[in-house]
């Protein structure tokens, strides 16, 4: 019937690679997003090595490997070696933080440009019916959408997170003072790529419900950044912590200090504030069963086992949304 | 086709759209409820019905862009939802939705990725009639050159139903004649059955050849034009004249001493009354307006019933 292919410079590209059928349609959709994104990771691919080379070599140079500002390590105590981390922190601890924190704000970022739109988009100017009207059914419409944001991201967030770490590592916990659990902890591990389809989720979920461009998008991002926020109030408790008798202040950087307070001897937890308004502090505490100060802790060995949970809490989340999606696709219009 | 017919004789050929008890609600009420009708296939068919009487929700449902809150239609005896019945119906909606940023080569390429069957030839034609160049973005287009490309996109899907919503509202006398005749042609070539809604009622007299009436979600009249207009009778009389059964009467307007009514036919010229034919405006307007009689569905209008074949 369609012998008479005419010479449309589509048909004129018979490649094995070239997409085909709703895949092409997805890639035609998201070609100009997918370029933005690979520039913005190859820009960070080309950028990092030079950062962590000078990392290195600063760190070499000035025999600090291991060493925080304040320490007690002998290796540590050699002349000029506080001024060297100092001089580490002053120069290339603002670049971890900076890609750290731009990392974190990934997911909402993701959320917001590639996920609100996705069916909003659609809905809004009414193309969705301009697909489903061809023969596409809504399922196989809703996987390749979602397939074609959620690829890119997944492979892009990965590939920044593994950048990111590798950055992070000559200067891990000690040197450059960012320690495993503060912003290194959501952008250096799975859980980057993890709460990134938990945003995407959201944001595809929002826009099909939303169904208008700008509040789905306004909307994805509030909705991920409090996700975020709930998650890190969370983290903390997802595996089992420890208790230091030893004041938070006086922990060492690779170890997370998340709550304190006063222990009596007979293991019984009392507030932080106890004796803030007590006239004799030393009197307050021995009276309040010889209370002294501790703090729950998370061990560098915990990293993995927290990755691991709240990973799998944000995929649980995900595909709860995810199957909200399919179903209400399926049923509603 | 029609399953209940195994000898293929049902009343007026194998059905394309057959409805029943067929409703949708949305948050703000009932846009349709209770509508019962059927086409035969390879009829023009025209809905007809002032603005809010559902006929964007009803021509959703056939197309299966919108799921019945009640009630079933079925396609060419597939019900909704049936995958085999997917590629067989095109779908041409009232706004046109086209991607603003593809070209028209583009639009028609994603026509070709997307259905199992597709004629490059026939959609180009469509386009290249219009003066349409290829290489235009579609934001670029003005509305009727929109409608053109939609078109070319419907047909070339070579679908066996095609539905247009509102398809002549924004092209020009000249336009909508060439697409009125490029849609008339198809019919005759390949047998489609065409489900066209408007207002516009003239437009739809010349070209189709199947009725049916929506008013406020409900419908009033289905079947071949000719045999609705054959059912109805205009009668001119005065206050002499023997009253016409209240249930045949849609429509009676008093003039003075002269009285006008539209009526059902039922075999007998009526004592008194001067019987005129009346036009297809006269009919839908009058029962537009009226809106009190029972609906009429001709024979082969009517949905089989599937309770008491089976």
């Amino acid at each position: 019937m369609s012998s008479t292919l005419a010479p449309t410079r589509a048909a004129a590209r018979p490649s094995r690679l070239a997409p085909r059928g709703i895949w092409w349609l997805m890639w035609r959709q998201q070609r100009l997003s997918v370029l933005l994104w690979l520039i913005a990771v190859v820009a960070a691919a080309v950028v990092v090595p030079f950062l962590r080379a000078a990392m290195v070599d600063y760190i070499d140079s000035h025999h600090i490997a291991g060493c925080a500002m304040i320490t007690l390590d002998p290796a540590c105590q050699g002349d000029g070696i506080q001024q060297a981390v100092n001089g580490f922190r002053t120069k290339y601890t603002p670049f971890l933080q900076a890609m750290g924190l731009l990392l974190t704000a990934l997911p909402a970022g993701l959320g917001l440009f590639a996920a609100g739109p996705l069916f909003s988009r659609e809905y809004e100017s009414g193309t969705w019916r301009l697909v489903l009207g061809q023969s596409v059914t809504r399922t196989q419409w809703l996987r390749a959408k979602l397939a074609s944001v959620a690829v890119p991201a997944l492979l892009g967030s990965a590939a920044l997170m593994g950048l990111y770490r590798w950055m992070w590592a000559p200067s891990a916990n000690f040197v450059s003072g960012v320690g495993w659990s503060g912003t290194f902890f959501g952008s250096g591990g799975p859980v980057l790529m993890a709460t990134v389809l938990l945003a995407l989720a959201v944001g595809a979920t929002v826009g099909a419900l939303v169904r208008r461009v700008v509040p789905a998008m306004g909307a994805t991002f509030g909705v991920v950044l409090v996700l975020q926020y709930l998650i890190s109030e969370v983290r903390p408790y997802l595996v089992p912590s420890q208790v230091r008798m030893v004041p938070r202040s006086e922990l060492p950087n690779d170890v997370w200090g998340f709550g304190q307070g006063f222990m009596t001897s007979g293991g019984k937890r009392l507030p932080y504030d106890l004796c803030d308004s007590s006239a004799d502090y030393a009197d307050c505490l021995a009276k309040a069963g010889n209370a002294r100060e501790f703090s729950d802790v998370h061990v560098a060995a915990d990293y993995w086992p927290l990755q691991g949970v709240e990973s799998a809490l944000c995929l649980v989340l995900a595909a709860a949304l995810v199957g909200f999606l399919y179903w209400r696709t399926r049923t509603a219009d | 086709m029609n399953a209940l017919y195994p000898d293929g004789s049902a009343e007026g050929g194998p059905t394309a759209v057959e409805v029943s008890g067929l409703g949708r609600r949305y948050h703000r009420g009932w846009a349709l409820k209770n509508c019962s009708f059927r086409i035969p296939a390879g009829r023009i068919c025209a809905l007809v019905g002032p603005n809010g009487a559902g006929k964007t929700t009803l021509m959703s449902l056939v197309a299966q862009l919108l799921a019945p809150t009640e009630g079933s239609v079925r396609v060419f005896g597939h019900p909704l939802g049936d995958l085999a019945v997917r590629g067989r119906i095109g779908f041409v909606a009232q706004d046109k939705p086209l991607y603003p940023g593809f070209t028209v080569a583009e639009t028609l390429r994603l026509g070709r990725e997307l259905n199992r069957s597709w004629d490059q030839a026939k959609a180009e034609s469509v386009v290249a009639q219009g003066k349409v160049p290829l290489t235009a973005r579609i934001g670029t287009l003005s509305g009727g050159q929109r409608t053109r490309v939609s078109m070319a996109l419907a047909l070339g899907a070579m679908p066996d139903l095609l539905i247009l919503d509102e398809p002549m509202s924004d092209l020009d006398p000249l336009a909508r004649h060439q697409l009125m005749g490029l849609l008339m042609s198809e019919a005759a070539e390949r047998g489609i059955t065409v489900l066209m809604s408007s207002h516009v009622i003239a437009e739809l007299e010349d070209s189709c050849d199947y009725l049916v009436l929506l008013s406020e979600g409900g419908v009033l009249l289905a079947g071949d034009i000719e045999e609705i207009l054959a059912a109805h009778q205009l009668l001119v009389g005065d206050d002499g004249a023997e009253a016409p059964a209240p249930d045949r009467v849609v429509e009676l307007n008093r003039t003075g001493r002269q009285i006008t009514a539209l009526v059902r036919t039922d075999g007998r010229a009526p004592a008194g009354w001067e019987v005129n034919h009346p036009t297809l405006e006269e009919v839908l307007l009058a029962h537009l307006r009226s809106g009190a009689v029972p609906a009429l569905l001709t024979a082969e209008a009517r949905p089989a019933d599937r309770t008491v074949a089976a």
